[in-house]
């Protein structure tokens, strides 16, 4: 079975990172099995952090590597595909239901630019979103990909991209978006993965569990709590009295965060959360060994 | 006009925006001065720090012996922020029950982002007006909320905007006959003109919801001028107003501050803008000579090499007025003396007056 794995989690706790550790992970383990990675927002963190010299377009999927794939989301195209395919599926289908998808793209295209449509599809609430996450429906369902991992934005906007989709089904109670909307969601709960990534400190856990919880109360999604840059061991502090304070309160705290982590668990009542470790530079500087070690120190 | 001055405080979240705030608006308050601080996150352990259980909506007053002036606090919260937009401005009863009523209300009230956001600006602006202000400072939603922040009002108004309607809503004049052959609609489709589009565009996103939405929209019509006006103020105030972008000595944290000052330099350059680079570590050097090189110590000399660079590469640019750094602190209980003196640094460096 095909497979969505959205990944997100508060600002800077290790997103992307831990989108290309997944994807590179999968791609070894299924080495016959196509891998797309994409991007939501249009920022190509994935390609700088992998610093890879590729300057592909939006919505263009790239080859990183025999079977690992990328591409990044363009709204405005997102938006075009969205409605093109609507067209297929639309109440026109007298007219445009025989037409090619050429001429839908192109006409689609002639829709929104439109300046009237154009202010409309700006300003609909939730269109935005569900277009975004109608691209990625729309790639899951030509079953040409084992894995997408989604590299999904923050918390904040991660809600909304699921909320939005959820209004829609509300906002049209009939015809083609209603339907693709409740198809979404049938992805989602069914098909799909969600990992909120949280280091190991008290707002980031906080903020997760929140989001947890949300997903679960809201739209009935099940989701897991990852923690990166987790140390395994601790550091005594014995032989460095010589250490400047704040870097003993440096290493004091992160000594201090896994009894938090665990302190967090029984609080939540969690079965244990999945740990990566906190690589050095020079550990992710052999990017593709650094990835497999992401995964290695987890299990 | 009267001579407050608004300062801001913007940055990706988790980085102390909402504490450098209330330290600033501390420091401010110690020389004489009617100072006020609104903030978007209730942190407890920040009400507690300048002496409340919680932080409110309404306004609360700090006393410390060292506040010379005056210190207000208040927290920038809105519950049902469509309800309180339109009991405010809509004054017909009847209208407002048919408005609340309306299927749609729940369903834009949640997903229509920046109503929050708007009804901040009004407040900003109102407390603005009162003119008893020496200085407000504002502490915003954290990074790409913030961009949207100010823009609130214009998204609105676009949103609001009836006259987009009323092309989709008005009867269509004529009908697509579907006795042509398919080579004929081909070339139709391809040539369409401006009135199919839209036809098109409104059949498949269906009769009834345009119908439904220009009602709405018609019923939110009294909103639309007072967004109008709301938006032109706030630009006005924003044009001369000094901005603070705070940020953590890492490269993710540093990227969105850095995007957020160049849009905000592209729209306001008249402003001084300020960096705040929060939680650095004291010692400028990587630590050496250490017997048991262990990996948490390598990690510390990672970052401190790319606090260096980042402070560095910072200072080359001209644009930006100055740059404060604030050392990690580890306390648990924040006190109103930390504060005072975190607004003391910043104040030092970044506000000469």
């Amino acid at each position: 079975m095909n497979k969505i794995h959205f990944i997100t989690g508060k600002g800077g706790v290790g997103k992307t990172f831990h989108s290309l550790a997944l994807s590179q992970h999968l791609a070894t383990q299924e080495p016959h099995e196509n891998i797309l990675i994409i991007e939501v927002q249009n920022t190509q963190h994935c390609l700088k952090q992998l610093k890879v010299d590729l300057k592909p377009t939006g919505n263009t999927i790239t080859t990183l590597n025999n079977n690992l794939h990328y591409c990044y989301l363009d709204f405005n195209k997102c938006f075009q595909e969205y409605l093109s395919l609507m067209l297929s599926l639309g109440q026109n289908q007298k007219l445009l239901g025989k037409l090619t998808s050429t001429i839908r793209n192109e006409f689609a295209q002639k829709i929104i630019k439109n300046k009237a449509i154009n202010s409309f599809i700006h300003a609909c609430p939730g269109l935005k979103p569900t277009s975004l996450l109608g691209k990625i429906y729309f790639e899951y369902t030509l079953n040409k990909w084992k894995h997408i991992i989604v590299d999904c934005p923050a918390t904040g906007h991660f809600k909304q991209l699921i909320s939005s989709t959820m209004a829609m089904k509300e906002l049209f109670p009939i015809g083609p978006i209603h339907r693709q909307a409740k198809a979404i969601e049938n992805v989602l709960r069914n098909d799909s993965e969600i990992s909120i990534i949280s280091l190991a400190e008290e707002l980031p856990l906080k903020e997760a569990h929140e989001l947890k919880q949300e997903l679960k109360e809201k739209f009935s999604l099940n989701s897991e709590i990852k923690i990166n840059k987790h140390e395994h061991s601790s550091l005594s502090l014995d032989n460095s009295t010589e250490l400047p304070l704040d870097l003993k309160n440096e290493i004091l705290k992160k000594n201090n965060q896994r009894s938090l982590l665990e302190a967090f668990i029984n609080n939540h009542s969690l079965t244990k959360l999945q740990c990566f470790p906190h690589l050095t530079m020079k550990e992710i500087n052999g990017f593709k060994n650094s990835l497999d070690r992401h995964w290695k120190f987890s299990s | 006009m009267t001579s407050t001055q608004l300062i801001l405080l913007l940055g990706p979240g988790g980085v102390g925006k909402t504490t450098c705030s209330a330290s600033l608006a501390c420091a401010l308050a110690t020389q004489n001065k009617k100072v006020l601080v609104l903030t978007v996150d209730p942190a407890k352990r920040l009400a507690q720090a300048l002496g409340f259980s919680q932080l409110e909506s309404s306004l609360q007053t700090v006393t410390h012996h060292q506040i010379k002036g005056s210190l207000q606090a208040t927290w920038l919260n809105h519950n049902n922020p469509l309800e309180q937009l339109v009991t405010r401005h809509i004054s017909n009863p009847t209208n407002l029950k048919k408005l609340m009523n309306h299927r749609f209300f729940k369903i834009v009230e949640h997903q229509l982002g920046g109503l929050n956001d708007y009804l901040s600006i009004e407040s900003i602006i109102n407390y603005y007006q009162m003119g008893v202000y020496d200085y407000i400072v504002v502490d915003t939603p954290p990074y790409q909320q913030a961009l949207d922040f100010f823009n609130s009002p214009q998204e609105l108004i676009k949103f609001f905007d009836q006259s987009i309607l009323n092309q989709f809503t008005q009867p269509t004049t004529t009908d697509d006959s579907s006795n042509h052959f398919l080579k004929k609609r081909l070339q139709q489709v391809t040539s369409f003109g401006k009135e199919k589009l839209t036809n098109t565009f409104k059949n498949l996103i269906g009769k009834e919801f345009f119908l439904e939405l220009s009602e709405f929209l018609k019923a939110m019509q009294p909103l639309h001028s007072q967004f109008i006006t709301q938006s032109h103020l706030i630009n006005k105030l924003l044009s001369s107003a000094s901005f603070f972008f705070v940020s953590t000595p890492e490269n993710h944290s540093l990227d969105m501050s850095l995007e957020l000052f160049k849009k905000t330099h592209l729209q306001f350059q008249k402003g001084s803008k300020s960096f705040i680079i929060n939680k650095c570590y004291q010692s400028s050097s990587p630590l050496q000579n250490l017997s048991k090189h262990s990996k948490l110590i390598e990690l510390i000399n990672e970052s401190i090499t790319k606090q260096n660079t980042i402070l560095h590469s910072l200072s080359q640019i001209n644009e930006i007025k100055s740059v404060t750094q604030l050392s990690r602190r580890y306390e648990k209980n924040l006190k109103l003396e930390s504060l005072l003196q975190i607004g003391q640094t910043i104040k030092t460096h970044g506000f000469k007056s």
